[in-house]
Parts: C-alpha cells; sequence; structure tokens
C-alpha cells in the first residue's frame, strides 16, 4: 500500500483544495487515476460537486482531465508553507519592519534604562547613585556587564552610613535599595527622660545615667518621669556625670550638655513595676457563626482604560445567600518596559453558611476565657514575668451570656525614653529650694 | 469469433483460479482479483479496481475484474485516488458485489 504523502509534506510542498463541477465526476475521478495524479480528500459536497486536495504542483495537470469528462476545475483555497512563503514575499517590507521591531525591541531589552534608589533622597542619593556608577550601574548599560553583588559591596565599602544595600535588575530597571546606620557624630547627645510605658507600682529602679525620681513601692501614670534627664547643674554628681561642675571642656564621652545652669544628658536605667492587664470577652450561650463552606464562585474582569467589564458578572448573585469576596487584580505589563493600562481582575466569592452554637454555661465560661486570653496575647509586652492570673466571670448579667474578665498582674521594664530639648526645665523634684532672700545669686554676678 | 474467445478465455481463467486455489498463490497479482481490505468501520482499500462507477455520500460502487464492488454507509469520501488503489473513509455500513447489469458500461 502505497500511502499519501504525509500531512506535513503535502503541507511544506502546498497543495490546494479544488471545487470539480458539472460533466461526469467519476470519470473525472477515474482520469485522475489513471493519469497518475495524486488526489486525496475527495468528498461529495453537492449531487454535481466535488471537494478535493491536491499537489500545488499537480494542479497544471488537472486541466486534460477537466476537459475530457467536461468538468470545470476551480481552487478553492491554497494551503501549505509555499503560498504563506508567496504571501509574505510579497509583503517582505511589512514582514522586514515587523522582525526589526521585535528585534529593536530584543536588543532594547538588553540595557539598563532606569536606575532607581530606594532608602536615600537628595545628597545621599546622588552619592550613592554616583559610587554605583563607578561601578558599573548606570543609564545605558548593557545588563550583563553589571554584576549587582560587586555594586552593593562597593556601595557599602564607599558609603560609610550603609548598613545594607541591595542591588537587583529586572527587565530594563536596575533598583537599588539601601538601608542607612544610625550614624550619630561622636559628642552628639539626644537628652532624653526616661517615662513610664505603663502605670503600675514601682517594683525596683536600677540607673545608669540620670536621677530617679521614683521609689520602689511608688504608683505611678503612665508617662510620668521615671528617671530624669535634665538636672540642676549643682545636682549633676547626682546623674552619675562626674564632680566637675561640667562644661564643653568636660562632657563626659559627650554624654551630656550643660546649659542654662541645667545639665541634659541621655537618661539610661532599668525600672520594673508590677503592672496589671485586663481583657474581657462576652460569650452568648446560644451563638450564630458564619464560617466558609468550602464552596466558592470565581468571577474574572478586565479592566481597559477606565471601563470595567465583568463578562460573567462580578458577583455570585443567586448562588449563595452569604459570601465573603478575596480580590486579586494583575497588572499586565510588558517585560518591564511598560505597563499597559491593562488589568485582569479575580474575584472570589466563598460561601458562607450559618452554624449556631449552644453551650451550657460552664462551657460559655471556658469560651470566654479562651477568648480573653486570645486578646490578652495582644495587650501583653514582648517581654514579661506573669506574678498572678486570675478569671472573674461577672454576676448579674444577661442569662442569655457570660461576660468574664481575665486579670494578669507581670512584672515588666516600664522605662520609655522620651525625648526633651534643651531649654526644659528639670522636674519640680529636682528644682532647688528657694534661695534665701541674703543669699546672692547663683547667676548674673 | 468473439463467442469462441470469449469461452475459450473463460476456461483457461477458470484453470487459473483452480491453480490459484491449489497453490495457494496470491490471487490478487496473478489474475488481478480486487483485494479488498477493512479497517473497522472507518476505512476500505480496494486494490486492483477499475475504476469509479458512482459516488454519492451514501453509496460508492467501484468497478473489479469481478463485478461491481458497493460499500454502502454514511459521510464516505474518498481518502485517495490512484490507479491500482482506492481508499474510501467514512462509516462503512455494508460491502457487497453486484453483477454488471445493462451490458458493457
Amino acid at each position: 500500500m502505497r500511502l499519501p504523502t504525509s500531512r506535513l509534506w503535502s503541507f511544506g510542498k502546498g497543495y490546494v483544495i479544488i471545487k470539480i463541477t458539472g460533466g461526469n465526476t467519476e470519470e473525472f475521478l477515474n482520469l485522475v487515476a489513471r493519469f497518475g495524479i495524486q488526489m486525496w480528500g475527495i468528498r461529495r459536497a453537492a449531487a454535481d460537486t466535488l471537494l478535493a486536495q491536491v499537489g500545488a504542483g499537480e494542479f497544471r495537470g488537472l486541466r486534460p482531465v477537466a476537459r475530457r469528462s467536461r468538468c470545470r476545475v476551480h481552487i478553492v483555497r491554497r494551503r501549505g508553507f509555499v503560498f504563506t512563503w508567496r504571501r509574505l514575499w510579497r509583503r517582505r517590507i511589512l514582514v522586514a519592519g515587523f522582525v526589526a521591531i521585535i528585534l529593536a525591541f530584543y536588543v532594547a531589552s538588553q540595557y539598563v534604562w532606569f536606575v532607581k534608589l530606594d532608602g536615600a533622597t537628595g545628597e545621599r542619593a546622588r552619592a550613592i547613585l554616583d559610587v554605583a556608577a563607578r561601578s558599573g550601574l548606570k543609564v545605558g548599560v548593557h545588563r550583563s556587564t553589571v554584576r549587582p553583588e560587586v555594586v552593593a559591596r562597593q556601595l557599602l565599602t564607599e558609603v560609610e552610613w550603609l548598613a545594607w544595600t541591595g542591588v537587583e535588575i529586572r527587565g530594563t530597571i536596575a533598583r537599588i535599595r539601601v538601608v542607612g546606620k544610625d550614624l550619630r557624630p561622636k559628642g552628639e547627645v539626644r537628652p532624653c527622660h526616661l517615662v513610664a510605658s505603663q502605670p503600675g507600682v514601682i517594683q525596683s529602679v536600677v540607673t545608669m545615667r540620670g536621677v530617679p525620681l521614683v521609689k520602689s513601692g511608688d504608683t505611678v501614670r503612665r508617662g510620668q518621669v521615671l528617671i530624669s534627664g535634665v538636672v540642676p547643674e549643682k545636682m549633676a554628681a547626682l546623674a552619675g556625670v562626674g564632680t566637675a561642675a561640667p562644661d564643653a571642656s568636660t562632657q563626659d564621652e559627650g554624654h551630656f550638655l550643660a546649659q542654662g545652669g541645667n545639665v541634659y544628658l541621655e537618661a539610661r536605667g532599668m525600672v520594673t513595676a508590677r503592672v496589671w492587664y485586663e481583657a474581657t470577652s462576652k460569650v452568648p450561650l446560644k451563638e450564630v457563626t458564619y464560617k466558609r463552606s468550602g464552596r466558592s464562585h470565581t468571577s474574572l474582569g478586565i479592566t481597559v482604560g477606565r471601563v470595567t467589564w465583568w463578562p460573567g458578572g462580578q458577583e455570585p448573585r443567586g448562588r449563595f445567600l452569604r459570601w465573603e469576596t478575596e480580590a486579586f487584580d494583575t497588572g499586565i505589563r510588558l517585560g518591564d518596559l511598560a505597563a499597559l493600562p491593562v488589568t485582569l481582575h479575580r474575584r472570589v466569592a466563598h460561601e458562607l453558611v450559618a452554624e449556631t452554637t449552644e453551650r451550657t454555661r460552664a462551657e460559655a465560661e471556658l469560651e470566654s476565657r479562651r477568648r480573653a486570653a486570645e486578646k490578652m496575647r495582644e495587650l501583653l509586652p514582648a517581654e514579661y514575668e506573669l506574678v498572678n492570673e486570675r478569671f472573674v466571670v461577672r454576676e448579674g448579667g444577661s442569662p442569655d451570656e457570660v461576660e468574664g474578665s481575665l486579670v494578669y498582674e507581670v512584672l515588666q521594664d516600664v522605662a520609655r525614653p522620651a525625648p526633651l530639648s534643651l531649654g526644659e526645665p528639670p522636674p519640680p523634684e529636682l528644682q532647688p529650694p528657694p534661695e534665701p532672700r541674703s543669699g546672692p545669686a547663683p547667676q548674673g554676678q | 469469433m468473439p463467442t469462441r474467445t470469449h469461452l475459450d478465455h473463460k476456461k483457461t481463467r477458470r484453470a487459473l483460479e483452480k491453480a490459484v486455489t491449489a497453490f495457494e498463490l496470491p490471487g490478487e497479482t496473478v489474475l488481478g482479483l480486487p483485494k479488498v481490505t477493512l479497517v473497522g468501520r472507518l476505512q476500505i482499500f480496494i486494490e486492483n479496481h477499475q475504476g469509479i462507477k458512482e459516488y454519492a455520500p451514501g453509496r460508492i460502487r467501484v468497478r473489479t475484474t469481478q463485478g461491481i464492488l458497493v460499500v454502502e454507509g454514511r459521510r464516505l469520501a474518498i481518502g485517495r485516488i490512484a490507479t491500482d488503489e482506492i481508499v474510501i473513509e467514512g462509516e462503512i455500513e455494508a460491502v457487497r458485489f453486484e453483477e454488471e447489469r445493462g451490458g458493457v458500461a
């Protein structure tokens, strides 16, 4: 059996779909076979019409066949690479332009067109971009010549205030991200008090710098000064900054400043206090909650310019009684070259079903405690020591619910720095007692 | 005389047919008999045909040395046609021979 030339081969060489009408079509086919013309895919389209496929090169040979069988033959369609190629060749300028554009895009995408910097502005940004340019990263360089890790290392060595840098190239955009160190020039003082971050009862005070104003057993309000950062010059010894009257030349490692008869310093220390936290929660005996049923419905939309289109509707109306929606939006980008004004939207609606929970009083109390503990977790500081824990169910509330209150008693450091500006007077506790009238004034002599 | 030769021809033919069966020779090559191969109901290969007599989507009649081979079915198409072979494709329902009527076609 001779198989017909393979489809791929006939596509390569090109073939035509022809229509044979009138005359004796059976005779036409027999003559085709006798003339040794390859013909395939012969279908009867109408009583006197055949459709058939024949190789592009063999179409000419059909002319005598058609004449002898008194049939007419028309080409319906030309198929195959040969014809495609001919069409393209006729429009070769257009095709060449198209290829040139793609090539240009490709070539252009190999270069760095933008250098973006996050984490610095102004003079600092200019300095960083300068260093980056010297280590090979600047607008107009070929992507392959840039070594991000080298640029990042160079930035770290040359720019002293940098703590971290990240350099990456995505498409035609190079992104430099920097994080600065807190580089405080030596001798710069940032005077501050230590104040209470929470109300509580003081347990212990450890002062490293400054003058403590509270002692064990004191009750403090939130914001109350615990260790003062401003002291009258005469009491400077108390603050641990040396006995000599401080002035600019004798500053102790630059930790304090003297101005207007007062010493300003950065108070340091640890103030441990007993602090109480309370969290309450109400739990009804009969409670309706909504949970996801697991069924969901996704709707897709597209925004072009200012018009948004939801082909299948935006919401699952008629499907779910109650639902919550998750939204996902995606912008379309041409590589990294340009963002198209097209956004794709996906909304996933999760069906919610009502779930009724009935509890006994005891169960509700347990639940109340659990929920209160959950809230408590958000109230507590990062570091604490639990001293006492109490859970109380409030009496006399509604008979349909249980209201519980959870109280934690903890030990924690409550000292928090609060900046103070030069010229602020010392706290009243440290004000010198009024001078006797007869005595000489301390200043202005 | 045409009648005589015709009879002679028939005689030799019959002898040949006997020989073909006795020696298990391939009939299609020795006698030019049609060889019909069915591939399921999808395709039918007819070798040693003598031309198409009728082509309609429901019935194709092919001339052979043994009479007319009728292929019946639905949406019949001629997959390929060459001097020695015809391939018919479609939903084949029946294949049978019928005597050539009405004298020489």
